[in-house]
């Protein structure tokens, strides 16, 4: 019996996304192979109040006593919201009207545990167990009418997170912690797989996307996010470069001494938008054809807690970035910081359901069909409705 | 195949790699030397110290939460993370020493089938038991004392949230406004015993849910291992109906009738039968081998040695050579049994690191997939090369005659590429690191 089937194999090489053998996708995609889709799971919980604090409502100085960032660390967005100054590069990004910011935004969990409420923003489900495959392998399926070809997903960073996870291959790319082998043990490598088809193409893949990721000036080793970022832009900018990518940001979770306009907290942001212009730059020009999503497993109490920092709370924000957008806007019902309007006494109220503006940007920006993203891609969520006009 | 190839391929498929000189002993008889694992089953001892003892890790987390002491916090918790570390150690010893490979590869099954994951911390310290007790334990008997076992477990019942259900109209339930948490119950269903399509409803998760709910733990203290504690006052004294039997009120043993009678549905037979056969046979398993495996499990009650032993008989298990690849815990522990250097702390989180792989770490209680696509990615087998190449550069060991060493291993086992590469190469520890990255290592 063959070690691989003829169709095992066209399979994997398709699903590098990367190896000039795919075969033409033909009429049957959903979406334009051009479109391009970074996700940026941010976890451990961001400070949304921190982030873009809402100097407009009488109530914020108040109710932030000890997190209130002082005027002139906020970049003002509008009348009523600002951005956290150490997210300068974002702000240019509004300014330009190619980022939308929404807040008080959760998923429909309402525990505060992180790996619960991760699990469920990644599964798009309303409860947290409930499914081993992730929303965007689900959409990932979806992108293409032929089952068989597969379009592709990468998730940079390490192991494939949950979002990715299912039945629709995906890649993975990480930084090699150990060195290279000397070429002469690579070429003694390659030929041994000369004839195992499956270990020649990967091998093969593996040499393709190492060039790629050492494109610009980021090292190969590096694991630090904007590396990350920058070398999954790096991919995702190749002509059949994979269409959809993943990238995590943790080190969110600031229970102590967080900082106002400096500090941890600021320094987590700083290198946040310092990934997301790498981000754009290594798109160049497709940046046109690229949306970026970023959202976090839920937000921070709204009062300091004990030792300066904040604990876990539940709405916070997300942000949406490309280079169509119909930017330069804070999105979302604002529902007020005095006590009477918060969650259980201590949260921003969540007033908008994540899984809405992931649907909204996989139907606008993707073309999935509503039915898909109602029943299948996000089970039982008819009732979530979608945001207006996100693009264009 | 030669004989040699027919030995190193039941060796990986069914053991965990070849041993210096296990070759040798396999050869003249593999399925023989199969049949004497399983039967062996019942006296064996995995040759590491495996159940290591939490108490004292647990109770000083307990005391560092109660004391509110953020610093004892963070150093209780980085206990723990040592615990589960020396764990998988020791797990790693065994697979690396063991002369009954068979035997720890079930465990590995058995215990990805009834996955618990070391993401939520306070089930870490339990992961030694589980698996020695009700894992190991129960390898002999037949799959519902496993199934018992398994969902009576601290490690389970607190890794899918069953200590927090509660059934409404129990006292408990009416005084605290406490629910159902149906977490454990669905996953019963769906991942342990019938599968997704197994044909059970929504209203017979509930009912399982409400069977087993005063399902709970006695919590470990610095004197007291954790045990499955059953709360009469959380349980739900009302009529459920699963799979179309009664249940009436029955304490404690409703929940135990009803894993019985789960254990026996036939779709639980085809569910087992199917990861079985994918797991030692196939990514796409053969019809008509889960067909017979299944007719056994049915026959025999779920008897596990049984159920295996069909599965060997069979002939058409024979037929799929290289049609498994090796997950990387599975990739590592044949480079160990191989080469068989010390296991140090320092190598296991190298490893680990290099290869992106740590156990007890799925993502969901469904457990580590068991196909090739998920494991052979680029990524994965340039992360293997480095780290083969790395691993026999580093290691301490003193190698003799590489060739002699390589021939004890594989013997002819090899194709002609693979042969002309090892046996070419520039120096021992480079034949070693080119053995390991080979197509023929890569697969079981």
């Amino acid at each position: 019996m063959s070690a691989i089937s003829r169709r095992d194999f066209n399979k994997i090489i398709v699903a590098s996304g990367l190896s000039f053998m795919i075969p033409s996708l033909g009429g049957v995609m959903a979406a334009d192979r051009q479109k391009r889709f970074l996700l940026v799971i941010l976890r451990g919980a961001l400070d949304g109040l921190a982030a873009v604090p809402p100097f407009g409502d009488t109530n914020y100085e108040k109710a932030r006593a000890g997190l209130a960032l002082p005027n002139n660390a906020i970049l003002p967005l509008d009348d009523f919201f600002g951005l956290h100054h150490s997210l300068e590069s974002l702000y240019q990004l509004f300014k330009q009207k190619e980022l939308a910011v929404f807040h008080a935004i959760a998923s429909p969990y309402r525990k505060r545990s992180h790996f619960e409420a991760q699990d469920i923003i990644e599964n798009g489900m309303s409860s947290p167990a409930s499914t081993s495959s992730g929303w965007l392998n689900r959409a990932v399926e979806s992108l293409v009418g032929n089952a068989e070809i597969q379009a592709s997903a990468l998730a940079v960073g390490g192991n494939v997170p949950i979002v990715l996870q299912g039945k629709a291959a995906v890649n993975s790319w990480s930084p090699d912690v150990l060195p290279e082998p000397h070429d002469e043990f690579m070429n003694r490598v390659s030929y041994m797989y000369q004839s195992d088809p499956l270990l020649h193409s990967l091998l093969e893949q593996s040499k393709e996307m190492d060039m790629i990721a050492m494109t610009g000036d980021n090292q190969k080793k590096n694991r630090n996010f904007t590396n990350l970022i920058q070398t999954a832009g790096n991919f995702m900018a190749e002509e059949k470069g994979p269409m959809i990518g993943v990238v995590e940001l943790g080190g969110w979770d600031t229970h102590a001494n967080q900082g106002l306009e400096n500090g941890i907290l600021s320094n987590k942001l700083k290198e946040f938008a310092r990934g997301i212009q790498a981000y754009k730059g290594a798109m160049g020009n497709r940046w046109k054809d690229t949306v970026v999503l970023a959202v976090t497993e839920f937000g921070r109490t709204v009062k300091m807690n004990g030792t300066r920092g904040s604990d876990h709370g539940t709405a916070s924000v997300a942000f949406v970035a490309g280079g169509n957008m119909n930017g330069g806007m804070v999105r979302g019902k604002w529902p007020g910081l005095a006590v009477q309007n918060l969650y259980q006494e201590r949260d921003l109220y969540p007033t908008s359901d994540l899984r809405a503006l992931m649907k909204t940007i996989m139907h606008q920006h993707l073309n999935i069909s509503k039915s898909k993203l109602d029943s299948y891609i996000f089970p039982d969520s008819q009732n979530v409705g979608y945001f207006k006009q996100l693009l264009g | 195949m030669n004989k040699d190839e027919r030995a190193f391929y039941t060796i990986n498929r069914f053991g965990l790699g070849p041993k210096q000189g296990e070759l040798a002993s396999v050869r003249n008889d593999p399925r023989g030397w199969l049949f004497d694992q399983l039967n062996n089953m019942g006296s064996y001892r995995s040759p590491a110290v495996l159940n290591l003892d939490y108490r004292k890790i647990v109770s000083e987390f307990q005391q560092a939460k109660k004391n509110k002491e953020p610093k004892q916090k963070k150093n209780a918790r980085k206990a723990i993370k040592k615990f589960g570390f020396q764990y998988i150690q020791q797990e790693l010893m065994a697979c690396q020493h063991t002369t009954h490979p068979l035997i720890e590869r079930l465990v590995m099954f058995w215990s990805n089938h009834f996955t618990v994951s070391s993401r939520k911390q306070n089930v870490i310290p339990l992961i030694p038991d589980y698996v020695t007790h009700a894992i190991r334990g129960n390898l002999k008997g037949r799959f519902s004392d496993m199934l018992i076992a398994v969902e009576q477990h601290p490690a389970m019942l607190l890794y899918l949230d069953n200590v927090g259900s509660v059934s409404p109209n129990s006292v408990v339930g009416k005084r605290r406004k406490r629910g159902l948490n149906e977490n454990l119950a669905r996953e019963i269903l769906e991942l342990h015993t019938m599968g997704a399509v197994g044909g059970y409803q929504q209203s017979d998760v509930e009912s399982l849910a409400r069977i087993i709910t005063g399902w709970g733990i006695n919590k470990p203290t610095a004197t007291e291992y954790a045990t499955f504690n059953f709360r009469n006052r959380a349980h739900d004294a009302g009529t459920k109906v699963l799979l179309g039997t009664e249940y009436h009120n029955d304490g404690v043993e409703e929940g135990i009738r009803a894993l019985k009678n789960i254990a026996q549905h036939p779709s639980t037979a085809q569910f087992i039968a199917t990861k079985l056969v994918r797991y030692f046979v196939a990514d796409n398993p053969p019809p008509r081998l889960i067909k017979n495996v299944a007719h056994t499990f049915l026959e025999t009650d779920g008897h596990l040695n049984e159920v295996m032993i069909e599965l060997i008989k069979n002939d058409e298990t024979w037929r799929y050579s290289k049609a498994k690849f090796k997950n990387p815990y599975e990739f590592f522990i044949s480079t160990l049994r191989a080469l068989p250097v010390e296991i140090s702390a320092k190598l296991v989180k190298k490893s680990f690191q290099a290869l992106n792989f740590i156990p007890y770490t799925a993502p969901s209680p469904g457990g580590w997939p068991d196909d090739t696509s998920h494991w052979a990615t680029a990524d994965a087998l340039k992360k293997r090369i480095n780290w083969s190449y790395r691993f026999t550069r580093a290691s301490q060991k003193e190698f003799g005659d590489a060739h002699q060493m390589i021939d004890t291993i594989v013997g002819k086992a090899l194709s002609s590429e693979t042969q002309k590469m090892v046996r070419g190469a520039g120096s021992k520890k480079e034949a070693l690191a080119l053995l390991f990255i080979s197509p023929e290592f890569q697969r079981k």
